[in-house]
């Protein structure tokens, strides 16, 4: 190892690797690890991106899906920053808030990539348990005293669970106003209708609330890395001082454009997970495996990785160790295509029988 | 080989619905026993399990769109381990149209109303029903291989294909005949009557312009939903000079007036099953099986079905549903 790398290693000693996860031999719909779109972007999208291909030689040019993104949010674009990925919004924050003086406020188990950027920052971190798996929002609040940042996932991954609008509101009028509270919804568009915490109208009663989002899951586009931050005008302005110039590439505006033009096949993908969410937690339920009732793509059972692997990669399907995710002894299960499914289900049924025989 | 167990939806003929296990004797020389894997659910096995209509064994085991893989084929024609569809069509051999294809046969049945068919997970197939597909096809894809045969014939024989085009329905076969139009025309304006939520979200959601009925006038009507007055109703939205073609299968008695076929010169087309259009579906599917998943939206095991079966005699899946074996 030379000096630099040792170096280098020293300084990133407390970070973890992140672990993405795997595919398996099967095809593209076996892959239950990743919380992806097992249907894929809408035919209008695939279209877009064929046409666009030609014009890579350009620098990306991102005023018009911005103008578009904010009209669909009714914000103003000066409240909105597009990102490579929701990932970069944490790097950014942390880049731009974040030191080795920082206290930082995550649950337990949290979204790897918010310790990860707080950690390469230097910060200390603050770990509030999730408790029944669900959020401990008062547990947050007690400790927000002298954090920066506050992480705060909904839907909650690797849970599922949600907090109320109620319960935002809280959290964020009861935090120091110096204290930013990072609202992740990646997940936000599997939440059951009616269900869903009103929270872009905390905006601007809120300063000190950032709300993130991604493309990647209900919209279906993870490998072109397209998310958003919204948040107070005099903030998005410093992080966007701090983003890369031309960090959204031309084909991932191209396809977030075409996307948001025609979000009929969102809603339809997006029903259809939520149905098979539905079919999937009576079944455990019905069968008596423990499971973190979840408002996201995917539900979090109590059964070893090992063995749930057992049975499910022999068909070519992956899904998540709970180890990978701070849940030591569950399994992440993204809920996928609907035959995918009907495997998952008829395997999880044959373990369970064989283990109480 | 010795004698193999099948665990399938049995149908008696009092109309009762069990899973029962039958054993299934060794292929002789021109058959081939398939493990099958996946099976479709289609509008005529609803039909049967509703009725017991063309059924001519009891109990029966429905089922007409299957794949599976090649188990034992003592003639050889098939290499053990092959993935294969099974083309569901049973012509008597003898006729004059049984020369041409099965399709034209005087007495056609279909696998699962006269000999046992794919809601089990083994059976007997004669080697030349069944399609070999690419050893690396998504099986649970190529389930759609038979009707998206039938959706290939549809359009076929609609000929040339117009800018414009109206199809009623868009459950599986609507669906499937919207996919092919869109691949061989992706110019095209494809409009959709449709009155199911889900369905008219799914037409959507995949480009096609969903309109409410007498929208206007088309060079190419495609009955894809076969409900009581679709037949005149697509003589209503033809243009003169244009084309009906009937895919869906009516079973009301229709009263139509021939007076509007006359002076329209409407060119009226039947389009039953399919001819040679299997192995097309095949390679269509294997090339690109995410240009079809989207069709099947609902899927479950045996035992699943068999308490989702009364469900779906009254209410539709959106799209088509798939059992896994």
């Amino acid at each position: 190892m030379s000096m630099i790398s040792e170096r280098a290693a020293h300084r990133m000693r407390s970070v973890p690797t992140y672990k993405p996860g795997r595919a398996l031999a099967g095809h593209a719909t076996s892959k239950l690890s990743a919380n992806e779109s097992v249907l894929g972007p809408g035919p209008a999208v695939i279209s877009a991106i064929s046409h666009a291909s030609r014009g890579i030689s350009s620098y990306p040019t991102e005023s018009a899906f911005l103008n578009q993104l904010a009209q669909s949010l009714q914000i103003t674009p000066e409240q909105l920053l597009i990102s490579n990925g929701s990932d970069e919004i944490c790097f950014l924050i942390a880049q731009t808030l974040l030191d080795s003086s920082s206290i930082v406020v995550v649950s337990d188990p949290a979204y790897q990539i918010d310790a990860t950027v707080s950690l390469i920052a230097g910060s200390d971190i603050r770990r509030v348990p999730i408790v029944n798996g669900v959020h401990d929002v008062e547990a947050m609040i007690a400790s927000a005293h002298g954090a920066s940042v506050i992480w705060f996932p909904n839907p909650h991954n690797p849970t599922g669970t949600i907090a109320t609008s109620t319960q935002i509101r809280k959290l964020i009028s009861s935090v120091p106003e110096d204290c930013l509270v990072v609202l992740d919804e990646a997940y936000r568009d599997y939440i059951s209708p009616g269900f869903e915490p009103d929270v872009l109208s905390l905006l601007d009663e809120f300063p000190n609330l950032l709300i993130q989002r991604t493309l990647s899951k209900s919209w279906a586009l993870a490998g072109v890395r397209l998310g958003y931050a919204m948040g107070d005008p005099s903030l998005i302005a410093q992080l966007r001082r701090v983003r890369a110039p031309f960090s959204v590439n031309a084909l991932a505006l191209v396809a977030g454009s075409a996307a948001l033009g025609r979000p009929a096949w969102k809603d339809m993908t997006v029903a259809r997970i939520r149905a098979g969410r539905e079919l999937f937690e009576n079944f455990l339920t019905e069968i008596g495996v423990e499971f973190l009732p979840s408002q996201a793509n995917f539900v979090t059972v109590r059964i070893q990785h090992e063995h749930i692997n057992s049975v499910l990669a022999p068909l070519g399907i992956s899904t998540r160790p709970g180890d990978d995710l701070g849940l030591p002894g569950w399994t992440r299960i993204t809920i996928g295509w609907a035959p995918t499914m009907a495997l998952v289900r008829q395997a999880i049924h044959n373990l369970v029988r064989n283990n109480n025989n | 080989m010795s004698v193999a167990q099948s665990s399938g939806l049995n149908l008696s003929q009092d109309l009762q619905r069990s899973i029962a296990v039958r054993e299934v004797a060794d292929p002789t020389a021109g058959f081939a026993r398939v493990r099958l894997h996946w099976a479709g659910v289609c509008g005529s096995d609803l039909h049967v399990l509703r009725t017991g209509d063309w059924v001519s064994y009891w109990p029966a085991v429905l089922g007409h769109e299957g794949v599976g893989v090649v188990e034992s084929c003592p003639g050889g024609e098939l290499e053990i381990g092959t993935p294969v569809v099974v083309d569901s069509r049973v012509g008597c051999g003898q006729c004059s149209g049984c020369q041409t294809s099965p399709m034209l046969c005087d007495s056609l049945q279909w696998v699962g109303e006269v000999s046992p068919g794919t809601f089990q997970n083994v059976a007997n197939f004669p080697v030349g029903s069944l399609v070999a597909c690419p050893a690396d096809i998504d099986m649970c894809t190529a389930v759609l291989a038979e009707p998206l045969a039938v959706a290939l014939h549809a359009v076929a024989l609609s000929g040339a294909l117009p800018e414009h085009i109206l199809i009623l329905g868009f459950g599986p076969i609507g669906a499937l005949v919207y996919s092919e139009l869109r691949r061989q025309q992706p110019s095209a304006q494809i409009f959709v009557e449709e009155i199911h939520p889900d369905r008219i979200q799914l037409a959507t959601a995949v480009g096609a312009h969903v309109v409410s009925p007498d929208s206007g006038l088309y060079p190419l009507v495609i009955d894809a939903a076969g409900y009581p007055g679709s037949f005149q109703h697509s003589l209503d939205a033809v243009n003169v000079g244009g084309t009906v073609t009937l895919v869906g299968i009516g079973h009301t008695t229709e009263i139509i007036r021939p007076q509007q076929i006359v002076e329209k010169s409407v060119q009226i087309h039947g389009s039953h099953g399919f001819t040679d259009e299997l192995p097309d579906a095949v390679c269509l599917i294997s090339e690109s099986p995410e240009q079809y998943r989207w069709v099947i939206s609902d899927a479950w095991s045996l035992d699943e079905f068999l308490g989702e079966v009364s469900n779906m005699l009254t209410q539709p899946t959106v799209g088509k549903a798939v059992l896994s074996l």
